[in-house]
């Protein structure tokens, strides 16, 4: 999958989002610049991926930039998934996301992030 | 057209400084004067960062010391004065010539009431420097503030980035910001582009509360910001915050939390889209094209016999008078918008002339055609003038006559059917007769021995070049006032009534009809020319039949239902060399206070009447006020049932016959 904003060239920024199946449910790897312009398609597929796995991990550690409307975004996925009685854990936060979600005084809890987990130490922890 | 953000600015700054001179003045009488400081307060506010955000710096810089000012005065710092006022209003005066200059440099006068406005009250002489040069170093010194800042949901849409915005006011001093997500759905119901965080902030800075508020500015429609200034430690601060966010958050999941009613301050969303008036003029014009066409289609429809277009025409009709009344109902503006601007040209002028006078506005609300408010300032302004210099009596005279010493001038709008009423009052010495009879004798305008009623004397002081006062001042005197007020009025199809009792007053009435665009006309016929009586001034349509008229002695009256009623011929008016019928009709108009009737061959109907100018060639034709084109394609004149009743009255006295005046 791969959504990008619409005045943008494809491939040249966006996000590429890369689902596996693990032995504790699935990764959902999202890379690239997370803002605005992609949330809509992010918000289908992070519904739709929830829907379907009972854990779900999402792996942030390759995003580049990230917006308010995305940290917003992971905050809905946090609170559908506890709601739906289903775990989302956030790991591998890039420096964009965690300076991004300090820049507008959002804890990582919100986020679903361990706090205990830092990034250097898990970058692609699933 | 190109979107032009200055010349936008400038438009709004003029409407919130006419929006400032009304609160100034009202806070030399109202009580509540904290809420007006708090108004003026905003208003500069907004004119100062809307001014930086255009490259007004001259403006912004300028209007930053107002706003210090004022924001001593809802310290407390100041009290509110007939001097502080005084400086409010020149200061608004100054930031319109800023406004108004091609360079927006600002010059000797504006630096002079920058100290003013400094030193006023006992101030240091120094302000705050503006936002935009606020240092922002981690402040020993300063006060602590709470934030509370809501953003409007559209805010992300509209390109609006929080993080910028908390950067921003990082800078100001030591900021800590937390975010609020109880209020953000789950994936099934978020909207990505809509903004559901809100958030709360605690920041030290030596920067004022403005300086906090223009970082949110751009942000500000539609958000809810509070900035509050702590009086607790900031621990404490911290402390209630969090509190008041869980309360927060204990609340259902997905409730929309109300902002606390006593704490927030909405900042309210405009709901109405600013439109150049040129474009509202070419629809007006656009629909007259239409109404006209329409009105041809169904003359055609009727006259072919075409029964399948008859429902069509029909609805069309409907549609377009719909669309008529709703088209020109956008151009109705409040009379109020006029009458604001008044207040400050009584409270100056009775300064300049050494009298005392108020001024009391009543039916503010009353709706005018704005072509015809536009043009309606210059005269009501010279009636105010004329009143002030010449009716209201210097306060010493009006004690020793047991009034007042404040002179009241009562300046209010009335709807009455489809014209509007606006009168000027005062209790001042009223018109004096004699003198006016005196000077019109003088100048040979009537006969030493003419029996006038009160009405034509007073009704002398229209004509031109005529005053009574005995000495030309600045204001008034000159005689070109009253006449050059009636002529006006006369252009925009009103009249004009002067009333007054010696010692008591005078009351001027001026009539104006609604609109000017479309009327409700009354169509005629005399031989085979069409005209149109406008329907706002008929009465009553009556017969008049051959022997009726040799029975009356080539007397032009009627007896309709027991009173005498005079008619005029329009066909001799017009000069129309046609048989008359055996039966004639008489549309019968209101003119002033009395009946008078118009005989033509044949009434046709009621006819939707767009007014088209005549164009300057035909400028001085009296007794027409404009044509319209016929469904047929004819052109149809409309009368000016005043002017052809002048006309007529003057034909009586054996006055050449001329159409063509002057």
């Amino acid at each position: 999958m791969h959504y990008a904003a619409i005045p943008r060239e494809r491939g040249a920024c966006g996000v590429q989002i890369t689902q596996t199946k693990t032995d504790n449910g699935t990764t959902f790897k999202i890379q690239g610049e997370l803002d605005i312009s992609v949330a809509a398609g992010l918000q289908r597929d992070l519904a739709e991926c929830l829907r379907q796995n009972a854990h779900l991990t999402v792996d942030l550690a390759d995003v580049d930039a990230c917006d308010t409307a995305a940290l917003q975004l992971l905050c809905a996925a946090r609170r559908t998934a506890l709601l739906q009685n289903r775990t989302l854990q956030v790991f591998g936060l890039s420096q964009a996301v965690t300076i991004a979600a300090a820049g507008v005084g959002l804890s990582l809890d919100e986020l679903g992030a361990s706090a205990s987990i830092s990034p250097q130490e898990q970058p692609h922890a699933i | 057209m190109q979107f032009n953000p200055v010349e936008t600015f400038r438009q709004e700054a003029e409407e919130l400084l006419e929006e400032i001179e009304q609160s100034a003045l009202s806070l030399g009488s109202a009580d509540g004067s904290d809420e007006v400081v708090n108004r003026l307060f905003r208003a500069f506010h907004t004119i100062k960062g809307s001014g930086a955000m255009c490259g007004l710096d001259a403006v912004a810089a300028f209007t930053h010391h107002v706003e210090s000012l004022l924001a001593r005065a809802r310290e407390g710092e100041i009290e509110v004065s007939p001097q502080l006022v005084d400086l409010v209003l020149k200061s608004k005066d100054q930031i319109k010539i800023l406004l108004n200059a091609p360079d927006g440099v600002p010059d000797a006068s504006s630096e002079e009431l920058v100290s003013s406005l400094d030193k006023f009250g006992g101030g240091s002489g120094r302000t705050n420097p503006a936002p935009a040069a606020v240092a922002a170093p981690l402040a020993e010194a300063g006060k602590t503030w709470s934030i509370q800042f809501r953003p409007s949901p559209g805010m992300l849409a509209c390109g609006g980035n929080p993080a910028a915005l908390f950067r921003e006011l990082g800078k100001l001093g030591n900021l800590e910001i937390n975010a609020h997500t109880e209020q953000v759905p789950d994936l099934e119901r978020i909207q990505p582009d809509q903004c559901y965080l809100w958030w709360t902030a605690t920041l030290h800075t030596p920067a004022d509360e403005n300086a906090i508020r223009d970082v949110f500015i751009f942000v500000e429609d539609g958000s809810q910001l509070d900035v509050d200034k702590l009086h607790q430690e900031p621990a404490d601060a911290l402390a209630a915050e969090q509190k008041d966010t869980s309360s927060s958050e204990a609340k259902p999941e997905g409730a929309v939390a109300a902002p606390p009613a006593t704490r927030q301050k909405v900042i309210s969303k405009e709901t109405t889209v600013r439109v150049p008036a040129e474009r509202l003029d070419r629809l007006v014009n656009l629909v007259g094209e239409l109404v006209m066409n329409q009105s041809r289609l169904a003359q055609a429809a009727a006259q072919n016999g075409a029964p399948e277009f008859t429902n069509p025409v029909q609805e069309l009709e409907r549609l377009v008078a719909e669309l008529r009344d709703d088209v020109l109902g956008i151009r109705m503006l409040p009379i109020g918008t006029l009458f604001g601007r008044f207040q400050r040209l009584v409270r100056d002028l009775s300064a300049e002339l050494g009298k005392e006078a108020d001024l009391v506005t009543e039916g503010a609300e009353t709706e005018l055609d704005k072509s015809i408010l536009d043009q309606l300032g210059e005269p009501l302004v010279h009636c105010l003038r004329n009143c002030l210099d010449h009716a209201v009596e210097p306060p010493d005279d009006r004690a020793k006559k047991g009034k007042p010493r404040r002179a009241k001038i009562r300046l209010s709008a009335v709807h009455t059917g489809s014209d509007v009423v606006v009168s000027i009052e005062d209790d001042g010495r009223g018109i004096d007769r004699d003198a006016v009879r005196a000077k019109a004798i003088e100048r040979q305008l009537i006969a030493a021995d003419a029996d006038l009623s009160d009405r034509d004397i007073f009704n002398l002081i229209l004509l031109p070049g005529f005053s009574t006062a005995k000495q030309v001042t600045n204001v008034s005197g000159r005689g070109v006032g009253m006449d050059a007020v009636k002529r006006q009025i006369d252009m925009l199809r009103g009249s004009l009534a002067l009333a007054s009792e010696a010692g008591k007053g005078t009351r001027i009435s001026i009539r104006l009809p609604l609109t000017l665009a479309i009327i409700e006309g009354l169509l005629v016929e005399i031989g085979r020319d069409q005209f149109i009586v406008p329907m706002s001034a008929v009465t009553e349509n009556v017969e008049l039949v051959a022997t009726q008229r040799k029975r009356n002695n080539g007397r032009n009256t009627i007896n309709v239902r027991g009173d005498l009623v005079p008619y005029i011929d329009l066909r001799k008016t017009f000069s129309i060399d046609s048989p008359r019928p055996a039966i004639e009709k008489i549309v019968i108009i209101q003119h002033e206070e009395q009946r008078v009737g118009m005989v033509v061959d044949r009434v046709l109907g009621t006819h939707q009447t767009v007014i088209q100018s005549l164009g300057k060639f035909f400028r001085n034709i009296e007794v027409v006020s404009g044509a319209t084109i016929m469904g047929d394609g004819r052109v149809s004149l409309i009368l000016d049932t005043p002017a052809v009743v002048r006309h007529a009255d003057r034909q009586c006295r054996e006055e050449p016959l001329a159409l063509v005046a002057g």
